[in-house]
């Protein structure tokens, strides 16, 4: 019998997939202008700034086409250290954020909703809050006879640089990145159909090969969301690191503001800004292929 | 000014000036008058640095000519943007040498006619270039806390440079912030005062390498390396003076060493395209008198260039302040020149200082 | 309760006064259940009558209030579901979307750290078996509903459980579709021997599978027995109603005869006579009319004979290989009218002998009439000595 069957219910279930893409359907022709707003938006306040930039990047003092800007950029071992710092601090922030967001996603994602009106709302409570503001409150906990220090040295321990240094950097970009990665996995993992995890365990999987096997990998799509966003936000950062970094800790984006705000020198800035965007860009391309873009663009499991 | 920390703050306040602004035209009738007589477009770092030119200068400039004065919130890069961009809305610039040198050379200052000046007198301006004015000055001193030196403090950037006989963490400027302390440690390394430069650059970097293990950070702001001294995790360091009179008035344990301090300058100027330009001449020419300029920048820990404003300070406030004769004389004045044409090739040495 | 006999081995289910209570809400109260050693019993309910929450309880995901899950006579109630070796068929499979059909199947074995070269060979057995062979490279997204269903049950049987749980398991595929899966899935069953407790809330389907069905609603089991006993002997209105479509009269016994005969009267004035033990006169009570027992003619003078009422056609359906008519009767009392669904089967090419607004009369004979007590009431009882648990 299976077979008949089964050909019926194959031939009607792609009828009802042929007859469910609507959704992902370009809009009618006819709907079109309704995007107009948007894309006039996105041409005059990001395209035409970004065309900017790109063309700023290959000029000189006099307003002529040149590579200098770029040259300069590449034939310094210095800059091309600051570019890997770069990178290397992003990376860093994403695998913290990541570390410390994923058990707070998963209890958000499972608990209760007063449990979790009220951890979202802790979550949130930053994003509403000037970034300078935390940043100097975070420096009144961790600098030398902060909270943290005080507390230690009345439990007779040492003081413990905090700031200043690539500890308080950490502490002070993954509390800032936190919310953009809990957020993206929460929105994942609220999807996830708790049945798997049940399914799981009723096929003999115990609470962590449950969890590893089957959540986890459900997951990911959040995962790699989550760190993505995090990476390219951290790699284009630019005030926590100047006021919690250490010396040794610098970024492409403060040596751009530099460039513009000190040295007004917009020519070079913009060089480092679109080497920055390419650098971006590039981890992007990387990860979607590793990831699979799809994956990366839908957070339905 | 270039303190970065008040710039976030700036566009607020100059809405809510807008809007106080606003209601005045309707409640005030000197303030019809003023709109009557035009307005003045003025580049300002905001923050307290504009209420003390709203206070001292803008409101008597109002009423004495009627013309209205809006401050715009500008840092040095957006200023600059703006004039590149050939934008309409600015009259008066003010900034530091390296700024206004740099609008100099682009052509966009307008030439100033001192001769028709009526509040001022062009003689007792510090600096008078063809088509911009010295307007105030700061300085960057020695400063350190009086309960971690209570008998003997730092005397000098020799000093600042012994650890062992004044120990402590400390603090020196980042390239980021105006320029590094280049001159510092050249002075620290037994370089004189007059012979300083052109600056030795690779001996002020070797100089600054030993002590950068005691550096807790190199700030990059005023208002990070106000709150660096202020909280104590630095006990001495090299910051802008009118910073230490705020945390001092704020009742931080902090005291100047005015000796090698060195002055750093900002001017104002006239664009070229201004809008409106003769409004803005009058407003140049009533800023640069004593009594505005004493009415104005000591409020702030400024200096002024006006050197007849002293007649107008008391004396107890004039000793806090770099241009005034028993001060300035202990210190220097930086070369804006040399930086101008330096400050790319620091930016680099800097990176690889850092990093190094 | 019915006990019904181990026809095979394997391995009997057994259910001692099961309590699932919330803090003000009871879920289900105490229900007693004994399933035999691979037997087919389905669970039978509508939503919010407890079945689900038992068959959670047994898999394992709810813990009992209070009361005993036997399994081979062995209390699993305290046992983590990974621990009691029962498989699970939930509604839309949940299929592991990450996996291939493969590693799906191949999950339970993994867990149970059965060799690789024997969970291979186990696998394909059991696609072969359920007629996926050749399937197992495929993600899920590309399987048919009526494929993933298989999938679902192939990933519950591989570890050979002696018990199989299932939660609507057909409830998402259509309804041709359905009643196939329903035969092979029944076939399966035998050929595997497994012990399966069947939610579904579908009485066709629990007729279709079951060697025992159970009636649940509010939480306690309003009747067990086989797909027979149900249909035909219902101990209660809510059962009758449940299982088919089934008028239900209510009335008040009148008078009851020796020889179980009863009259049962109609609020409206009207009778039924019936025959039925265990009542007395001033009982209330339901009698359940299944529509194709009733015959609709017209009116043959004035007077009613026994179980005959008149009324007027109100509806007329076409159901092809029958016509129902919604019969009004009482229409003089508004209040207290009734309306009897006739089923009646089509004769030949003959096509609607009456039409809406006809005056009919609908008859039935002593026997058809069932006489049952009243649904149980809904109350839901806390149980005996709440702190106990277990």
């Amino acid at each position: 019998m299976a077979l008949d069957v089964d050909g019926q219910a194959t031939v009607r279930v792609s009828e009802a997939a042929a007859e469910r893409p609507p959704v992902r359907k370009a809009l009618p022709g006819g709907q079109l202008w309704l995007l107009l707003p948007a894309l006039a938006f996105l041409a005059i306040f990001f395209a035409y700034p970004l065309f900017d930039v790109v063309l700023r990047s290959f000029r000189d003092g006099q307003g002529g086409f040149t590579v200098q800007n770029y040259e300069a950029f590449f034939s310094r071992a210095i800059y091309i250290r600051v570019l890997l710092l770069t990178i290397e601090i992003a990376f860093l922030t994403t695998v913290f954020s990541l570390i410390v967001g994923y058990p707070l996603a998963y209890v958000l994602a499972n608990s209760g909703p007063t449990v979790r009106s009220f951890m979202m709302l802790c979550v949130m409570l930053p994003f509403m809050t000037s970034i300078l503001v935390r940043t100097y409150g975070w420096m009144v906990i961790l600098r030398p006879n902060g909270v943290i220090n005080t507390v230690f040295a009345g439990l007779g321990l040492g003081e413990i640089q905090l700031i200043y240094n690539r500890s308080g950097l950490m502490i002070g970009m993954v509390y800032t990145m936190l919310p953009y990665m809990v957020l993206t996995l929460y929105s994942v993992m609220r999807g996830i159909d708790g049945r798997f995890v049940a399914v799981a365990q009723s096929l003999g999987a115990g609470r962590w090969s449950a969890f590893w096997r089957i959540y986890f990998p459900l997951s990911m799509p959040g995962v790699a969301g989550g760190s993505l966003l995090v990476f390219i936000l951290a790699a284009g950062f630019y005030i926590t690191p100047r006021l919690m970094g250490g010396d040794r800790d610098q970024m492409l984006a403060s040596i751009i503001a530099y460039q513009v705000d000190v040295l007004l020198n917009f020519n070079f800035a913009s060089a480092i800004a679109v080497i920055l965007l390419v650098i971006t860009l590039a981890c992007f391309g990387l990860y979607a292929r590793v990831v699979g873009l799809k994956q990366l663009l839908s957070s339905k499991v | 000014m270039t303190d970065k920390a008040h710039r976030n703050s700036y566009s607020r306040r100059s809405i809510l000036g807008g809007l106080t602004a606003g209601a005045a035209v309707i409640a005030a009738p000197h303030v019809v008058r003023a709109q009557s007589g035009g307005r003045v477009l003025v580049r300002t770092s905001g923050g307290s640095y504009q209420d003390a030119l709203q206070a001292g200068t803008w409101n008597s400039f109002t009423q004495k000519t009627g013309i209205e004065v809006v401050g715009v919130a500008a840092n040095t890069g957006k200023l600059l943007a703006m004039v590149e961009a050939g934008s309409r809305e600015l009259d008066i610039v003010e900034g530091n040498a390296v700024a206004i040198l740099t609008l100099q050379a682009k052509g966009a200052l307008q030439p100033l006619d001192v001769s028709r000046f009526e509040y001022t007198d062009p003689k007792d301006i510090g600096t008078v270039g063809p088509d911009f004015l010295s307007y105030a000055s700061f300085a960057e001193a020695l400063v350190y806390n009086t309960q971690a030196f209570p008998n003997e403090h730092p005397k000098d950037w020799k000093d600042f440079w012994d650890v062992s006989r004044f120990p402590g963490k400390r603090m020196l400027q980042d390239a980021k912030a105006i320029a590094p302390n280049l001159e510092f440690a050249l002075l620290a390394d037994g370089v004189p005062v007059d012979k300083l430069y052109p600056l030795d650059i690779d001996r002020a970097f070797a100089k600054l390498k030993q002590i950068k293990p005691h550096i807790v950070k190199f700030f990059d702001s005023g208002a990070l390396g106000a709150s660096l001294l202020a909280e104590k995790t630095a006990v001495l360091g090299s910051l802008w003076t009118n910073r230490v009179e705020t945390l001092r008035k704020g009742g931080a344990p902090l005291a100047i060493e005015w000796n090698q301090a060195m002055r750093l300058t900002e001017y104002t100027a006239v664009l070229k395209n201004a809008p409106n330009r003769d409004a803005a001449m009058r407003l140049l020419d009533y800023s640069s008198s004593p009594e505005a300029q004493a009415r104005t920048l000591p409020q702030i820990g400024l200096s002024p260039e006006n050197k007849r404003a002293f007649e107008f300070i008391a004396k107890d406030v004039a000793e806090t302040l770099p241009t005034f004769p028993a001060i300035a004389s202990k210190g220097f004045e930086q070369d804006a020149g040399w930086w101008l044409k330096n400050r790319a090739q620091v930016a680099t040495r800097w990176e690889e200082f850092l990093l190094g | 309760m019915s006990h019904i006999k181990d026809v095979t081995g394997g391995t009997p289910i057994v259910l001692e006064s099961l309590w699932k209570t919330y803090a003000n809400f009871v879920a289900v109260s105490g229900i007693d259940l004994s399933v035999g050693a691979g037997r087919f019993c389905t669970v039978l309910g509508p939503s919010g009558s407890g079945k689900t929450t038992t068959l959670m309880m047994i898999a394992g995901f709810v813990a009992p209030t209070r009361g005993r899950i036997l399994v081979s006579g062995r209390d699993i109630a305290a046992l983590p579901p990974q621990k009691r070796n029962l498989g699970v068929v939930f509604q839309n499979y949940a299929l592991f979307p990450h996996l291939t059909v493969f590693d799906n199947v191949a999950f339970p074995l993994i867990m149970r750290r059965v060799p690789q070269a024997e969970i291979a060979q186990r696998v394909e057995r059991m696609l072969e078996t359920v007629e996926l062979a050749g399937l197992g490279g495929r993600y899920p997204r590309e399987l048919s509903g009526g494929q993933q269903q298989r999938v679902a049950l192939a990933r519950a049987l591989v570890f050979e459980p002696r018990v199989l749980l299932m939660d609507e398991p057909l409830g998402a595929l259509d309804k041709k579709l359905r009643s196939s899966l329903q035969i092979e899935l029944k076939a399966l069953q035998r050929r595997l021997d497994v012990t399966v407790i069947y939610v579904t809330h579908d009485q066709e389907e629990a007729l279709t599978m079951a060697d025992q069905i159970v009636v649940m609603q509010g939480g306690r089991i309003e009747q067990n027995g086989t797909p027979e006993d149900l249909y035909d002997r219902p101990a209660t209105a809510f059962v009758a109603g449940f299982m088919g479509d089934t008028n239900l009269v209510r009335g008040v016994v009148m008078a009851a005869d020796k020889d179980g005969t009863l009259r049962i009267d109609h609020p409206t004035g009207r009778r039924i006579i019936a025959r039925a033990s265990g009542f007395q006169a001033g009982d209330h009570v339901a009698a359940s009319l299944r529509p194709e027992c009733l015959s609709i003619e017209s009116p043959d003078g004035p007077e009613e004979p026994e179980n005959a009422w008149d009324g007027r056609i109100a509806a007329v359906t076409y159901l092809g290989d029958a016509i129902r008519y919604h019969v009004a009767v009482g229409e003089n009392r508004p209040t207290l009218a009734e309306t009897l669904v006739v089923k009646a089967a089509r004769r030949g090419t003959e096509h609607r002998r009456f039409s809406e607004g006809d005056a009919v009369r609908v008859r039935w004979s002593r026997s058809d009439a069932r006489v049952l007590p009243p649904t149980r009431a809904d109350a839901r009882i806390l149980p005996p000595m709440q702190a106990g648990g277990h």
